[in-house]
C-alpha cells in the first residue's frame, strides 16, 4: 500500500473537502478545472476516485436518478478520516518544503 | 428530452468497467446540457473518458490473466476485466497486426452496415404515418392479365367507400398540375387533390394550421390549400404568420391552411407532394357517367379486427358486382389490397437479396482472412499459451482470452466500419439521381441510424465468433509439450491444413462473385448498346402545363405552342424543336383503348389497349424516329382537316397482323364511344417507352393541332451541349408568357440513363464488392503462402545448401499457391454454375453460364493469385545456406 498521494490525487482530496456533502463528479471537475485551469475527463476523476475508495480513503455513495442525466444516479464521495489524515500530511510536507522559497522560485 | 449522440453512448457502455458507467455517462450527459448540446464536445469528453479509464485501470499493477489461477470468489466480472485488460495490450502490441485485422473487418462490416441502411430505408423503416402497418392502397387489376394498373376511377372510389364495412376510412388522390405564381419567378410544384379525410386516414396532423374539412371540399368556398414542410422552407422562407395567407396557384387565390410536418411524405411511390388541396368531387357527376369520372389512387386504413386477406375478398366481392353492375366500364377491373409500404417489395426484392448476400460474403472473406491471421498468431504464440497452461489455466479460460480478444478486434472493426459506412452512404446521399430523391419514401433519412448501429454491432459479436471460434479451439488444445520445446516449428500440420482449406474457401466465394459481377457488367453494356428507337444524343428536354384559367381553348393553347416550337427553333445552337404528350423514358405515360375498323368488333369491355402520343409535326423527325412507310404529319393535319394517325411496327404487328397500314382506320376509346374514325397514314418504328429491356408497346400518335392537351414536353435537338440551351428556351417561354414555368428540364441521355438505374446500380455495386472480394481472397493467398514461407526459411536455407536451386524453391512455392487459387477456381466456378440461375431475370443479353465469362473471371483470380505468391517465394529463393547450417 502506497502512503503517499499523488498530486492529481491531493487535488480530488482537496476538492471534497471543499464540496463537503455536494462532491459528486460534474462538481468536483469544474471545482479542479475552475482553480488550475486544466481540463478534465469524468473518466480519469471517477478512476482515481475508485482507486481512492479502493485504498478505503475515500467514501460514495448513490443518489436518486435525473432525467438530465439520462436517468443515471450520481455518485457522491466524500473524505474518510484516513484519507484527510494522508492529505494533511502530504499537504504539509509540500508546504514544509516550500516555505520561503517562493520568492526565490519567482527570480530564477 | 433530446440525449447525447448513440453511438457514443454506446461504445460508453461497452467500453467502460460497469462500476463506473453510470457516474461517468451521467456526468458527461449533465455536462452535455450545460455546454450548448455540442456533439463533438461529448465525443470528445467521452473518448478521453474511455482512454482515461483504461490508463488508470492498466497502471494499476494488474496481474496476468493466465496466472491467476481459477481465482474463485473475485467474481467472473473481476476476471472478465482482467481478460479485456490483457486483450488491450495484446493488440497495442502487435499494431500490424491489429491494424490488419481491424481493416479487413471494417471493409466486410462496412459494407454490410451501408446495404443494411439502404434496405432498412427502402423496405423496412415504417412509413410516417400513424400504424403505417395498416395503410393499405386499393390498386386496380386488370383480372384477366393479372397487371396491375395503379389507379380506379373515381365511381369505383365512391362505391368502394359506400359498401366496404373493412376499412375504418376511405379516401382518394390525384395529381395535379399546378403553376405556383406571384413571386420573382414561376414555380412549377407537385401537387396532389386528396379527399378532405385523407390526413386523417394517415393520422398525421399539420404542424402548423389546419388540415382539411368536409366543407372545404364544396364548391363556392374559399380555395385552400395546405404546404409540405419542403415548400414552405423553399419558397415561404419558414415563414410561420403563412397560415392563413393567400397563394396563386394555376392563377387561382388560394388560401394556404396549414403546412404539414418535417417528415410526412405524401403519397408514396409518386412524385412526393409539396401541395394539397381538397378534392370537391361531383359525386353525382361521376356516377351518371362512370368511364368519364376520372382516376384516382385509392387509400385505406384497415378497421379495427380487420386483417388484409379479410378486406381483399370483400374488395374483390364489391368489384365483382360492380363489373356485372357496369359491364362496359368494369368488366375486367379488379381490385387489390396492398400494404403501403410493401409495394416496392415485389420488384426490389430478389435484387436486394442478391445484394445482401453479396455483402454477406464479403464478410465471410474478410472473417476467412483474420480468422487465418489468428491461426499464424495462434501458432507463433503457442508457447505462451502452453506456459499458461502448464501453470493451471483452464482451457476454457484459454478459449475465453482468445474469444474475447476475437470480439474486441470485431469491435474495433465495426466502430471503424460505422465510420466507412457513413462516408459511402453521404457519397450515396450526394449521386441519388432526382427520380429518386423525389420518389422513395424516407429516403432522406438514409444513413447511420439506431436500427442500422444494432446491426452492425450484432453483426460484428456474429463475426467475432466465424472468425474467433476456429482459432480459439485449436489454441486452447493442450501441446504442452510441444509448445514448451525449444524451437519446436510451430504450427502442427492440422492448423496448416485448416488454413489452406480456409483460402480455398476464399477464392471459392471471390469466385462466385467475380462471375456474377462480370455477368451483370456485361448485362448492361449490352443494355446501353440497345438502340431505343430514337436519339438521345444531344436531346434537351422539358415541361410544360397551361394553367386552364389563362388558356381554356384548345386555339389559345396551339398558339402558345406553335409560337414556342418556333422562337425555340430560330434559337442559335437549336437544330429543331417538337412537342408530345409524354416523352418516352419521362416516366409519364397514356394509354388509350382503341377499335379497328373492320368485319370483327371487339366484344365491350375488351377492346384493345395502347399508348397515345399527341405530337407536333416534327416530332418524327426531332427525335429521329424512322418512319417506315407513308407520311409524318404536316400543316395539313389541323382541326377541321381529315383526322390523321400514325402508328408503330408493333402496332402494325399485333393489330394489322403485319399487313397494310396505310388507309386503315381506327376509333380511340371504348367499342360503344363516338369519337370519330382516324386514318392510318403512316408507320414509324417502335420506341422504348419505359425500359430499353421491354419490347415496345402499340402505340398511336395523334397530330397536337387536331387535340393539343394542356401538359406537353419539349424536346429540343441541340448542335452543341444540350444543358447550354437550357437558358435560352427558358427565355423564349418567357417572352410569350411570363407566368409560365417550365420544368423537369433534363437531357434525353439522363432520362434514360435513369431508366437504367436498377441494371446500372446492380453492376456498379457488384463490381465494387466483387473487388473487395477479389483484394481479400487475393491477401489471403499472400498471407498464407507467405506465412509458410517463413516458417519453413531454415528448411530453404538447407535446401539451398543441399544444391536446390533458387529457381527450383521459386517454382516450389509457387506451385504451392497456385494449386490452393486452382482449386477454390474450380470450385468457385462450379458453385457459379449453379447459383447463377438466381441472376437470370436481372441479365439481359447475356446468359448465366456464359463461358468467356467464367474464362475471364477464373483467369483473373489465378493470375493474381499467382502473383500473389511470387512475392513470398522469391524470399524463399534468397534463404541464407548458412543461417541453416549454424543453428541445426
Amino acid at each position: 500500500m502506497r502512503t503517499y498521494l499523488g498530486e492529481f490525487e491531493q487535488l480530488l482530496l482537496f476538492a471534497l473537502v471543499q464540496l463537503d456533502s455536494n462532491a459528486y463528479g460534474s462538481e468536483i471537475r469544474r471545482a479542479i478545472e475552475a482553480r488550475t485551469g486544466r481540463t478534465l475527463s469524468p473518466g480519469a476523476i471517477y478512476t482515481a476516485l475508485d482507486r481512492l475508495e479502493s485504498r478505503g480513503l475515500v467514501s460514495s455513495s448513490l443518489g436518486e436518478p435525473t432525467a438530465r442525466r439520462g436517468g443515471k444516479r450520481k455518485r457522491y464521495y466524500r473524505i474518510e478520516p484516513a484519507g484527510a489524515e494522508l492529505l494533511r500530511r502530504s499537504h504539509d510536507a509540500l508546504a514544509r518544503m516550500s516555505r520561503g522559497l517562493k520568492p526565490r522560485l519567482e527570480n530564477l | 428530452m433530446t440525449r447525447p449522440p448513440l453511438l457514443a453512448r454506446a461504445l460508453l457502455r461497452l467500453l467502460l468497467p460497469a462500476r463506473l458507467h453510470e457516474s461517468i455517462a451521467g456526468d458527461l450527459e449533465e455536462g452535455w446540457h450545460d455546454g450548448g448540446r455540442s456533439g463533438p464536445q461529448y465525443w470528445g469528453l467521452a473518448l478521453r473518458s474511455i482512454a482515461d479509464c483504461w490508463r488508470g485501470r492498466l497502471q494499476s499493477g494488474t496481474r496476468d490473466p493466465f496466472t491467476a489461477v481459477r481465482t474463485r470468489g473475485d467474481g467472473a466480472m473481476q476476471s472478465l476485466i482482467q481478460d479485456v485488460r490483457y486483450g488491450g495490450r495484446m493488440m497495442s502490441r502487435n499494431p500490424g497486426f491489429t491494424l490488419t485485422a481491424v481493416l479487413t473487418l471494417a471493409l466486410g462490416i462496412g459494407a454490410n452496415s451501408a446495404i443494411f441502411s439502404i434496405v432498412n430505408v427502402l423496405s423496412l423503416k415504417p412509413l410516417p404515418y400513424r400504424d403505417p402497418g395498416r395503410v393499405m392502397f386499393l390498386l386496380g387489376t386488370n383480372v384477366e392479365t393479372g397487371d396491375l394498373r395503379f389507379s380506379l376511377r373515381l365511381a369505383d372510389y365512391l362505391d368502394i367507400r359506400r359498401t366496404a364495412r373493412s376499412f375504418e376510412q376511405v379516401a382518394a388522390y390525384s395529381y395535379v398540375s399546378a403553376n405556383i405564381t406571384g413571386g420573382d419567378i414561376p414555380d412549377r410544384v407537385q401537387a396532389y387533390r386528396v379527399t378532405a379525410n385523407t390526413f386523417e386516414l394517415l393520422g398525421v396532423a399539420p404542424a402548423l394550421g389546419r388540415a382539411f374539412v368536409g366543407a372545404d371540399a364544396q364548391p363556392g368556398r374559399t380555395r385552400v390549400a395546405i404546404l409540405s414542410d419542403g415548400l414552405w422552407r423553399r419558397r415561404f422562407g419558414a415563414d410561420t404568420r403563412i397560415v392563413g395567407r393567400p397563394i396563386t396557384l394555376n392563377g387561382a387565390v388560394h388560401e394556404v391552411i396549414g403546412v404539414m410536418p418535417p417528415r410526412f411524405e405524401f403519397p408514396v411511390f409518386n412524385f412526393k407532394g409539396d401541395l394539397w388541396v381538397p378534392w370537391a368531387i361531383d359525386a353525382a357527376a361521376a356516377m351518371t357517367d362512370r368511364g368519364a369520372s376520372g382516376s384516382a389512387t385509392l387509400i385505406a386504413r384497415l378497421g379495427d379486427d380487420v386483417e388484409e386477406p379479410q378486406a381483399a375478398a370483400e374488395l374483390r366481392t364489391i368489384m365483382q358486382t360492380l363489373a356485372t353492375d357496369h359491364p362496359s366500364t368494369n368488366a375486367a377491373l379488379g381490385a387489390r389490397v396492398v400494404q403501403m409500404g410493401r409495394l416496392d417489395d415485389e420488384q426490389a426484392g430478389p435484387a436486394m437479396g442478391i445484394v445482401m448476400a453479396t455483402v454477406g460474403i464479403v464478410l465471410l472473406l474478410a472473417c476467412g482472412n483474420v480468422a487465418n491471421l489468428l491461426l499464424a498468431r495462434g501458432v507463433s504464440r503457442g508457447r505462451e499459451l502452453a506456459v499458461r497452461a502448464a501453470v493451471g489455466a483452464s482451457r476454457w479460460r484459454i478459449a475465453r482470452q482468445l474469444l474475447i480478444e476475437s470480439l474486441m478486434l470485431a469491435l474495433a472493426g465495426a466502430a471503424a466500419a460505422v465510420l466507412l459506412a457513413t462516408l459511402a452512404l453521404d457519397l450515396i446521399r450526394s449521386v441519388l439521381p432526382e427520380m429518386i430523391v423525389t420518389t422513395v419514401p424516407n429516403i432522406a433519412e438514409l444513413g447511420i441510424d439506431r436500427a442500422t448501429l444494432a446491426f452492425t454491432l450484432a453483426l460484428a459479436g456474429t463475426a467475432s465468433l466465424i472468425f474467433g471460434l476456429l482459432p480459439a479451439w485449436r489454441a486452447a488444445r493442450p501441446q504442452l509439450q510441444d509448445g514448451l520445446k525449444e524451437g519446436a516449428p510451430g504450427g502442427g500440420r492440422a492448423t496448416r491444413r485448416l488454413r489452406t482449406a480456409l483460402v480455398v474457401g476464399e477464392v471459392t466465394l471471390a469466385t462466385v462473385l467475380l462471375v456474377s459481377a462480370v455477368l451483370l457488367a456485361q448485362s448492361y453494356a449490352a443494355l446501353r448498346d440497345v438502340n431505343p428507337g430514337f436519339s438521345a444524343d444531344r436531346l434537351l428536354t422539358m415541361s410544360a402545363a397551361l394553367p386552364e384559367d389563362r388558356y381554356p381553348t384548345a386555339g389559345r393553347r396551339l398558339r402558345f405552342f406553335e409560337d414556342l416550337t418556333e422562337r425555340i427553333e430560330r434559337l442559335p445552337g437549336v437544330r429543331s424543336a417538337a412537342l408530345v404528350n409524354v416523352l418516352p423514358f419521362s416516366t409519364y405515360d397514356r394509354f388509350t383503348r382503341f377499335v379497328i375498323d373492320g368485319p370483327t368488333r371487339p366484344v365491350p369491355g375488351k377492346e384493345p389497349e395502347g399508348s397515345l402520343r399527341i405530337v407536333s409535326p416534327g416530332y418524327f423527325s426531332t427525335m429521329e424516329i424512322p418512319m417506315l412507310a407513308g407520311r409524318p404529319f404536316d400543316s395539313r393535319d389541323r382541326e377541321g382537316a381529315i383526322r390523321a394517325a400514325v402508328v408503330n411496327r408493333t402496332f402494325v404487328e399485333r393489330h394489322l397482323a403485319g399487313g397494310e397500314a396505310i388507309g386503315r382506320r381506327v376509333r380511340l376509346g371504348t367499342a360503344e364511344s363516338s369519337s370519330p374514325w382516324i386514318s392510318i397514314v403512316g408507320v414509324v418504328g417502335d420506341v422504348h417507352h419505359w425500359q430499353l429491356t421491354q419490347s415496345p408497346d402499340p402505340e398511336i400518335y395523334v397530330p397536337l393541332a387536331q387535340g393539343p392537351p394542356p401538359m406537353v414536353m419539349l424536346a429540343i435537338r441541340t448542335e452543341g451541349r444540350p444543358e447550354d440551351a437550357i437558358n435560352a428556351v427558358r427565355g423564349s417561354v418567357l417572352e410569350i408568357d411570363p407566368l409560365q414555368p417550365v420544368f423537369h428540364v433534363k437531357p434525353m441521355s439522363q432520362l434514360v440513363a435513369d431508366a437504367m438505374l436498377p441494371q446500372s446500380t446492380a453492376a456498379a455495386l457488384m463490381v465494387i464488392f466483387s473487388g473487395i472480394a477479389l483484394l481479400l481472397a487475393i491477401v489471403g493467398v499472400y498471407g498464407v503462402v507467405s506465412y509458410g514461407v517463413s516458417q519453413q526459411m531454415k528448411e530453404f536455407g538447407l535446401r539451398l545448401a543441399l544444391g536446390a536451386t533458387p529457381f527450383g524453391l521459386v517454382t516450389l512455392v509457387v506451385r504451392r499457391g497456385a494449386v490452393m487459387v486452382a482449386a477454390g477456381v474450380v470450385l468457385g466456378a462450379a458453385a457459379a454454375l449453379a447459383v447463377s440461375g438466381l441472376l437470370a431475370n436481372m441479365l439481359y443479353g447475356v446468359k448465366p453460364v456464359d463461358p468467356l465469362t467464367y474464362f475471364a473471371a477464373t483467369a483473373t483470380l489465378l493470375v493474381l493469385g499467382i502473383g500473389a505468391s511470387v512475392i513470398p517465394a522469391w524470399r524463399a529463393s534468397s534463404a541464407e545456406p548458412a543461417s541453416a547450417l549454424r543453428t541445426q
